[in-house]
């Protein structure tokens, strides 16, 4: 008599069909001994999965915990096509603003004030009035072609760069950066 | 109210009811995950990962297995993504053995070997082949059917039939080896 091999009745126990063997397992004192062997298995396992299962209770806290993270996240807050797009208008100025500051930032030391200017005219002018070498200048062209190069509210260094050599030298020694 | 039935409320526009979707399966997910992974912080992150993905891909649900079904392999998929990323990949590490031994002396002995039979037959579930565990914990812990244990593993019946029979096989040869007291 052969042997029921044990994937067959394991197959058997879990399909509930040991009866299907009950003539052979009253005979093979070797069988009858394995499905008592692998039913104590399955059992055993079985409990302590069940005991480990029945310990496990998802405590209010981190039930909410879990739930108010699931809810909260992008599930119920997706952003509708016009919300999108003030996003994308939003992100688009941030970006801008934050260019125009870093460029302000960058040219902030170059930059003279309108009081600053209106000093170094000043001193351009008692120069002027003082000096015995200020006559190879035209101080007022000099003077208005500094100025001129102002925007409104700034002056750059860079405008320098438009005057002479000898004119940029004389402005530059009677500012006071 | 049943899992395919809200599925349906939400399709059609009752967004609100997801809430208890989540209700419905938080617990059995978070404490498979919790199996997988053995660490609460990382169960809840990816349980809330499932969920999510769950909700954004609700649409491509179909229906022909439960919703819980589904969700479980969501799961499995991120808590395996998460323990390769942890280089970690042991599924079912040892249950939390809380200071154990510091009571053990004062216990029946009866209760006493109780207690090392279990830590046995824990040990035996961790040794198992990762797919066999997870085959075994879905049918004995979940009470999964085949063919929804070879959904979630992505495997044929056949395939999940099998695994759980080795397992059954190797926790038998391995108990017998230790020799759990009965």
């Amino acid at each position: 008599m052969k042997c029921l091999s044990e994937i067959e009745i394991i197959e058997a126990i879990d399909k509930n069909e040991l009866n299907n063997y009950k003539e052979h397992l009253k005979q093979c004192k070797k069988c009858a001994q394995l499905v008592k062997e692998l039913k104590n298995t399955i059992k055993s396992t079985e409990e302590i999965l069940h005991e480990q299962k029945t310990n496990f209770k998802l405590n209010e806290f981190r039930r909410n915990k879990i739930k108010n993270r699931v809810l909260g996240s992008t599930i119920y807050k997706k952003p509708s096509k016009s919300q999108k797009g003030y996003q994308a208008i939003f992100s688009y100025a941030s970006y801008v603003l934050l260019f125009f500051f870093i460029t302000l930032t960058l040219f902030q030391n170059n930059r003279i004030t309108d009081m600053e200017l209106e000093i170094a005219q000043y001193k351009i002018e008692i120069e002027k009035d003082n000096s015995s070498t200020a006559e190879s200048f035209d101080y007022e062209i000099v003077v208005d072609e500094f100025v001129g190069n102002f925007s409104d509210e700034y002056a750059y260094m860079d405008d320098l760069d438009d005057l002479s050599e000898e004119k940029t030298i004389y402005i530059l020694s009677n500012l006071d950066f | 109210m049943e899992d395919f039935e809200i599925i349906q409320e939400i399709r059609k526009g009752n967004l609100e009811l997801f809430d208890k979707l989540v209700d419905n399966n938080i617990e059995a997910v978070t404490y498979f995950v919790l199996r997988i992974v053995k660490n609460n912080e990382d169960a809840e992150d990816i349980v809330q990962d499932a969920f999510v993905k769950a909700y954004e891909k609700l649409h491509t649900f179909k229906g022909d297995s439960k919703f819980k079904t589904w969700l479980f392999s969501i799961a499995l998929n991120l808590a395996r993504q998460h323990l390769r990323k942890r280089k970690l990949f042991k599924f079912f590490a040892p249950w939390t053995k809380e200071a154990e031994s510091v009571t053990d002396k004062h216990l029946p002995e009866k209760e006493i070997i109780r207690k090392e039979n279990k830590k046995i037959l824990e040990e035996a579930i961790d040794e198992l082949p990762d797919q066999q565990r997870t085959v075994f914990m879905l049918r004995q812990n979940d009470k999964l059917k085949y063919d929804e244990i070879a959904q979630i593993l992505n495997i044929n019946i056949n395939t999940a039939k099998t695994n759980y029979f080795f397992a059954v096989r190797n926790l038998r040869r391995n108990l017998t080896e230790k020799g759990v007291k009965k």
